[in-house]
């Protein structure tokens, strides 16, 4: 588990993505740089109770967060956490998740 | 647009396949079925689109070699939900180019819960690498998010949801291909048990196996017992946000104004809709983008439109009751527009059906659908 969430940012316009893309949408071009973003906001959370094909299945916790780069990821949450918390995002071996912001 | 569909075909729909059916097996019956209604020989058919998940390592040209089909003209479409449209719009223009004189399109799987889960924890680069280690268990945890987008956006409740649901049960209930048939009630609804929370399980499409298939070719070769129909107009699009949006919207709010120019016709015209309905938020959504909903209340829509059965939405019970049988998903609503225009729909068909518009919606890229499509079509005269 790092801190930071991995993107892949547009050398040319300065865009940044999640996950990374081949051609910018933006500009069209292909330059790409590694970047990170560290800071993020809840915006809507689920349980999972249930999945298909699973016997024995723990509820999971999972976000939709807006970083504060903009993007909008899926991130997994260790507790539940209200909408509108201010969250530490983590990668999680290709994985987002999102922490509390103590 | 001067080709027509002058048969369909339907196989399966159960949950659990007897010994000797496969996925193969369904998508053949589908296929033989529908050549029969449309009044053609095996040899007659020159063309063939399919899609579906299950069939590799076999790719389109084994089906056709295994189906027994020598072609002119062959697809194999990789759309999910939005290939019914696709391949119906490949095949139209097909047969209109004189590449094909007779295309059997034909969607179908045999998954099982099993199968169901593993292709959808490796839907694509992005869901297997960076949501399926979340434990998101296919698409539920992210389609919850997005009603919860749109109950917020929108004023929508829980119980507007269940209306639709009620509403697409009732209309299951006369049609024997339907997987769930028994009426559904309000209490059932709102107690059944929260798969991911707001999603109920009656919010979330059963899986099935079976096949769903029609056959296009033009009207001269349609059979004497019923009439051949026209798709007046169809447009499509692929990733119109790059998923930036809420998914709110869908690609169709950019090409809805094109497809009724297209059509000749206006959204109020339509006698009947049939809207891929993985979830009830996703048909809302796909019928305000194609301005099938008055002043954007799309809670009243549910709740009276649709709950009440004034205008008809999903009458061969959708998905949600008809059940998913994997890429058969996106020939179900095209199948069941063409019943009714053809006024077969025994048991629950709508009095002078004249003109339908089919939808399909699917491929989660990373957040929510990415392809949509629609098509008007017209009872022949």
């Amino acid at each position: 588990m790092k801190p930071g969430l991995p993107l892949t940012r547009c050398a040319d316009c300065g865009a940044g993505y999640f996950p990374a893309r081949l051609i910018c949408p933006r500009c069209g071009n292909a330059n790409w740089r590694r970047d990170e973003v560290h800071d993020g906001v809840v915006e809507q959370t689920t349980i999972v109770r249930h999945a298909a094909g699973q016997t024995e299945w723990k509820p999971r916790h999972i976000a939709s967060v807006r970083t504060a780069d903009g993007q909008l990821i899926v991130a997994g949450l260790e507790e539940p956490l209200p909408e509108a918390t201010k969250v530490k995002l983590f990668d999680n071996d290709g994985s987002p998740i999102a922490r509390r912001n103590a | 647009m001067n080709a027509v569909v002058i048969g369909t075909g339907e196989a399966g729909y159960t949950r659990h396949p007897e010994p000797g059916q496969s996925g193969h097996t369904f998508l053949r019956d589908a296929i033989m079925a529908a050549v029969k209604d449309a009044g053609l020989k095996h040899s007659d058919i020159d063309g063939l689109a399919i899609s579906s998940f299950g069939i590799e390592p076999d790719k389109s040209i084994d089906m056709a070699w295994r189906l027994g089909m020598s072609l002119k003209w062959l697809l194999q479409d990789t759309n999910g939900g939005a290939s019914g449209i696709n391949m119906l719009g490949h095949a139209v223009r097909g047969v209109e180019a004189g590449a094909a004189s007779a295309i059997v399109v034909v969607g179908g799987d045999a998954l099982g819960g099993e199968g169901f889960a593993k292709l959808t924890a490796n839907y694509n680069r992005a869901i297997r690498d960076h949501v399926s280690p979340l434990g998101h268990s296919g698409p539920n945890s992210l389609f919850s998010m997005l009603t919860q987008r749109q109950m917020k956006a929108f004023g929508i409740e829980r119980q507007d949801y269940g209306q639709m649901v009620i509403a697409q049960r009732a209309w299951a209930a006369g049609n024997p291909g339907a997987l769930y048939r028994k009426p559904l009630t309000m209490d059932e609804y709102m107690n059944a048990g929260m798969v991911c929370d707001p999603l109920c399980r009656y919010d979330c499409v059963p899986t099935a196996a079976g096949a769903s298939a029609i056959v296009v070719s033009t009207a001269d070769r349609c059979p004497p017992h019923h009439l051949p129909v026209r798709v007046r107009a169809l447009k499509q699009s692929f990733n119109y946000d790059n998923q930036e949006g809420d998914g709110l919207k869908t690609g169709l709010s950019k090409v809805a104004s094109d497809l009724w120019s297209a059509a000749g016709v206006q959204p109020e015209d339509v006698g009947l809709a049939a809207i891929y309905d993985d979830y009830p938020a996703m048909v809302l959504a796909q019928l305000n983008d194609l301005k099938l909903i008055p002043g954007n209340d799309l809670a009243r829509f549910a709740r009276v439109d649709i709950g009440e059965r004034r205008f008809p939405v999903n009458t061969s019970g959708g998905l949600l009751s008809a059940g998913q049988a994997g890429a058969a998903g996106g020939m179900n609503g095209t199948v069941e527009a063409v019943r009714q225009l053809q006024h077969v729909a025994h048991g629950r068909q709508v009095p002078d059906a004249r003109l339908a518009v089919v939808s399909g919606y699917g491929m989660v890229l990373y957040r929510y659908g990415a392809c949509v499509g629609a098509a008007v079509l017209e009872r022949a005269q």
